[in-house]
């Protein structure tokens, strides 16, 4: 777009009044960001490119937010403390299950000691017959 | 939603809250920590934000509160003032570096305005707020931020000049 030069140092004085509109602002920008302006003007130039420049730049920083809290969060709380109560109730039984594991094996080996001794006690009965049958026999001598 | 609204509405003026920060404060580190705060504060008044009928002039006003708060408790830290005046003259050569470059030039005479020119400047001829949204945000009436204005551009002007005609580039 061609400008004529009387127009833009119009638009400029309006400028420095602080009169000129948004619209004949964005008038300069153009004209000046196009490269193609009168060497007269080249102060006002800088100005402008400046402007131009500075209105790209962005927040370097990251925006860092409190973390939303909604129903969610307090499903989470109450989901964990279901796995966690979940969890001890389950250790527990596996605990109580492992003594009563202990018990039936002390059971039995008791029970398998005591079967031994009553299974040689009987052995050793067997035997007093014998003793039995001779003092029947040493009574009726005696008579 | 309220949350949709601030991704959709708010963080998108996050660039333009820094901008202005960094011109009231002229330091970069206390535009980022202003930015941040302020995007908190309207985190938190997300709910309410719905009624608010120009959200960016909204920030803007308080971007603009929060810097104000900024430098006025700076003026007690003096310590702090003179560890970072001594940082600036340890880095003379680099500023030396950077006045040359003819755009930079243009910030170092913005910074030397006075705290409300550099503000009105920075909103009308960078964000391009329209006069009456800059007598909402800065709270001034429409003479003083054309007077302001005008001031401000004149004094860029005739500095720009100055260098022109000594030839120092």
């Amino acid at each position: 777009m061609e400008y004529d030069n009387k127009y833009i140092r119009h638009l400029l004085q309006l400028y420095e009044e602080g009169e000129s509109s948004l619209e004949q602002e964005k008038e300069l920008k153009a004209y000046f960001s196009s490269g193609h302006y009168d060497e007269a003007f080249k102060e006002y130039a800088l100005l402008f490119q400046f402007f131009e420049a500075e209105s790209g730049t962005q927040h370097p920083g990251e925006v860092v937010l409190p973390k939303q809290k909604s129903r969610f969060s307090w499903m989470n709380i109450a989901a964990s403390i279901c796995i966690i109560i979940g969890a001890l109730w389950f250790y527990q039984y596996q605990v109580e299950q492992e003594k009563l594991a202990e018990a039936r094996v002390a059971f039995e080996k008791t029970q398998n000691a005591l079967n031994l001794i009553s299974l040689n006690m009987n052995k050793g009965l067997e035997k007093l017959e014998y003793v039995e049958v001779f003092s029947e026999k040493k009574n009726e001598i005696l008579k | 939603m309220a949350s949709e609204f601030y991704s959709t509405e708010i963080l998108p003026l996050q660039d333009k809250i820094f901008r202005f920060s960094r011109r009231l404060l002229s330091s970069e580190t206390a535009a980022k920590d202003a930015t941040q705060d302020v995007l908190l504060k309207l985190w938190k008044l997300r709910d309410q934000l719905n009624e608010v009928k120009n959200i960016e002039a909204y920030a803007m006003t308080m971007t603009k509160n929060k810097c104000y708060d900024v430098i006025k408790s700076k003026h007690h830290k003096t310590l702090e003032l003179v560890h970072s005046n001594y940082t600036n003259e340890s880095s003379s050569l680099s500023s030396q570096i950077e006045a040359r470059d003819e755009v930079s030039l243009v910030a170092k005479f913005i910074e030397a305005l006075p705290e409300q020119q550099r503000a009105v400047i920075q909103l009308r001829d960078i964000e391009q707020f329209s006069n009456k949204e800059i007598e909402d945000i800065l709270g001034m009436n429409s003479t003083s931020v054309r007077v302001a204005l005008s001031r401000a551009r004149k004094k860029i002007m005739s500095e720009l000049k100055k260098t022109a005609d000594y030839g120092i580039r």
